[in-house]
């Protein structure tokens, strides 16, 4: 493999040790996999609620929405939301241009 | 026959797809009902009009509209920046970096990714500045 297929692949594993770091995290401290549920939890909520206002479809749908993303699938929705906000802030190049101007060098 | 290992694995991924598909048709149902009370309320017709959008997108041609709104979601966190930088970074996966190191041109930039990238494209809005400049010239004098 090129140097280009080398930066590639470290690319690609960069953003998956970012994406497998907060459910080992989470598996590590039991505490920050209790506040990590809280914190969904709250956002779910916050986010339904801002879609639909007060009523009883937000807490039906927030209650559905908690339970795929918080109880059933907490380690993906974990890695999804640390990647989200990485993609929000901007830290995605960030991560793209450090490694390849690294591995480059 | 399948397996039992093998048929287990594929059920789990199939409730898996099933249960992230039902999460994304919520996520687009709220958008629905969103974009709606916007525009038209919570009358009859705002109702109406929900439903209809509603039935349209999320049970006609959802696999039309699944992979539009996964899409919309993925540009919108930004990811068409992030593949910016991963071809700059990396000259297209067509083997730029080799062209560079054997002394030839490629088409990568020989930066620094992001900052060739933000070079570029302070160069770009420079030139079209001075072009709008030399429109604006041109105007005054006639």
């Amino acid at each position: 493999m090129n140097q280009n297929g080398n930066i590639i692949v470290f690319i690609i594993l960069g953003f998956v040790a970012i994406a497998l770091l907060p459910p080992l995290i989470m598996k590590i401290f039991p505490l920050a996999d209790i506040l990590f549920r809280i914190l969904m939890v709250f956002i779910i909520f916050s986010i339904v609620r801002g879609y639909l206002g007060e009523g009883l479809m937000t807490w039906i749908i927030s209650g559905v929405l908690i339970y795929f993303l918080v109880w059933k699938y907490a380690y993906l929705t974990a890695s999804v939301y640390v990647l989200q906000i990485l993609l929000g802030v901007g830290f995605a190049s960030v991560i793209v241009w450090g490694i390849g101007t690294r591995l480059r060098s | 026959m399948l397996s039992p290992a093998l048929t287990a694995s594929l059920f789990t991924f199939t409730q898996f797809f099933l249960d992230i598909n039902l999460v994304l048709k919520i996520f687009v149902l709220l958008t629905i009902i969103s974009f709606v009370q916007n525009h038209l309320g919570r009358g009859a017709v705002g109702l109406a009009v929900m439903g209809i959008f509603a039935w349209f997108i999320l049970f006609d041609a959802w696999a039309l509209f699944g992979g539009i709104y996964v899409l919309y979601m993925l540009l919108m966190f930004g990811i068409a920046g992030v593949m910016v930088d991963f071809f700059f970074i990396t000259g297209g996966m067509g083997g730029g970096g080799q062209q560079a190191q054997g002394g030839e041109e490629g088409h990568e930039p020989h930066g620094h990714g992001g900052g060739e990238l933000s070079r570029k494209a302070g160069q770009m809005a420079a030139h079209k500045a001075a072009q709008a400049m030399q429109r604006g010239a041109m105007r005054f004098r006639r």
